[in-house]
């Protein structure tokens, strides 16, 4: 994938998955609030999740950025960051790692601001992954991976649009590959 | 024959750094001295930031309080956080180069509280200065060599041993450690430039798609076309710094690389002065974070 499929494959993404929107500069931005069980900070606290996907130009492969701030502007510390993703992280994907082992902290590349990260030093080897199984969306199929990892459900009908639509490629099988529901989605380990 | 190159020379150099203490912090103490400090270009200010702190520390009234999670130390450079993830030497240049008075100290100040979590990364061990340096190293080997093998195919102890001849500046220990990252002619450079008040640049540039004796305004023309519209020298054209050096720009790359790159494996350049009318990014917007409502239909969580 290079910069371009990364843009195409973007825009494909946020048609059917409108909360993603994309930002000129070069990135998909997710932006929510989540009213949740944050415990030990305030009960009820409403914690304001700033997802980017952004290229990187080093590695050619996207680059998960997430930014967490409570309702008061504050950022979260990285205990707490860490503690709020492995509270959210899906069964699916535990075997992948708790948080300390895949998110650090970094400047955004754009942005130049603190977010935290999954550093992409191994992601070309998981696109290679989804390329020798003839995914027909890798971008998608590495987003829906790297959601997981920090809680956020692909939705039932966006899943089903990339693993029954998407561009021809390899006469793959247009239905998922395991007759699991729709929305759950599993992946090899990288 | 050693030249000062081959002998480690630029792994020697120190800069001279003068850093006072938050105005808001002197309450009590009529102005404390500055405290002076040499620091090895090559090294890193979060590792000096322990020296600094028990300085000024010593001076605090008895029973000054502060708050464990939020006030942690940092510095401040021309009125802004310092970004201390970047090796000194180029922070240094990037702040100092160009100034009337070349010897004079890079001023800094200390601030023991309100931690600028929006802006600047913690960095108050070894370990996270370590785990960036392992980082950039990793980063500068997939540009090279187009994977990460060299340095996944460490072991632990070959990594820490890395690490210590960077910490003690052991400059014929670290090559002999890290001939393997310079094994052969790279597929893409290395190099970051530095420009002031922006993040770093920093595109890969496929070595193939360049002229065959690249020279350093070919990378900066391709880089930075805006304040390079030639590879040739022009007149006005910024300067490009390392090692508190202007670099020419028919300097050939190869010969940057080898002599001239960071124990990170990096060439980092400074670009301090922009030429005046210079939009102040000159290949990316500077972006405010962005605002605006959020979705107000949150995706489902697990």
């Amino acid at each position: 994938m290079d910069q371009t499929a990364f843009r195409v494959q973007a825009l494909q993404i946020i048609e059917r998955w409108p909360e993603w929107r994309w930002i000129p500069e070069g990135y998909m931005q997710l932006r929510w609030t989540f009213a949740g069980k944050c415990q030990e900070a305030a009960s009820g606290d409403v914690v304001d999740e700033d997802v980017h996907i952004v290229w990187s130009q080093s590695y050619r492969v996207p680059v998960l950025y997430m930014h967490l701030s409570h309702s008061d502007g504050a950022s979260f510390t990285v205990e707490e960051a860490f503690d709020f993703v492995s509270r959210n992280q899906m069964a699916s994907s535990s075997s992948l790692g708790d948080p300390w082992s895949f998110l650090t902290k970094t400047e955004h590349p754009v942005l130049g601001v603190p977010f935290l990260h999954v550093h992409p030093c191994r992601t070309p080897d998981l696109m290679a992954l989804f390329a020798r199984e003839g995914s027909a969306a890798p971008l998608f199929t590495w987003l829906s991976l790297v959601m997981s990892l920090i809680g956020v459900r692909v939705p039932g009908a966006v899943a089903s649009a990339f693993v029954q639509e998407g561009p021809a490629a390899n006469g793959r099988s247009e239905e998922g590959d395991d007759g699991l529901p729709p929305d759950e989605l599993t992946f090899p380990a990288p | 024959m050693a030249d000062f190159f081959s002998s480690g020379g630029l792994w020697r150099d120190e800069v001279l750094v003068s850093v006072t203490l938050d105005p808001e912090e002197r309450t009590t103490i009529s102005n404390p001295e500055p405290y002076f400090c040499l620091v090895p270009r090559v090294s890193y200010f979060p590792l000096v930031l322990p020296e600094i702190e028990r300085y000024f520390r010593a001076l605090l009234p008895a029973g000054t309080t502060f708050d464990a999670t939020k006030d942690l130390p940092w510095l401040e450079v021309q009125g802004q956080p310092l970004r201390w993830q970047h090796p000194v030497g180029c922070l240094y240049d990037l702040y100092t180069a160009g100034k009337a008075d070349v010897s004079a100290p890079l001023p800094l100040v200390l601030h023991l509280r309100k931690f600028p979590t929006a802006t600047i990364i913690p960095m108050h061990s070894p370990e996270a200065v370590r785990a960036e340096f392992m980082q950039m190293v990793k980063e500068a080997t997939f540009l090279r060599d187009g994977n990460i093998k060299a340095v996944n195919s460490l072991v632990k102890e070959q990594t820490e041993q890395i690490i210590a001849a960077m910490t003690n500046r052991d400059y014929a220990l670290f090559e002999r450690l890290t001939e393997a990252f310079r094994g052969q002619e790279p597929l893409r450079f290395p190099i970051r430039v530095h420009l002031p008040g922006t993040t770093h640049v920093q595109l890969p540039i496929l070595a193939a798609e360049m002229p065959a004796e690249c020279t350093l305004g070919d990378v900066m023309a391709r880089l930075l076309p805006t304040l390079f519209p030639s590879p040739a020298p022009a007149e006005g054209s910024p300067a490009v710094v390392a090692f508190g050096a202007a670099l020419p720009l028919s300097t050939p790359v190869g010969w940057l690389l080898r002599r001239m790159a960071y124990p990170d494996q990096f060439l980092h350049l400074a670009v301090p002065q922009l030429p005046p009318g210079a939009p102040p990014c000159p290949t990316r917007p500077r972006c405010p974070p962005s605002s605006g409502p959020p979705p107000h239909r949150p995706p489902r969580r697990g």
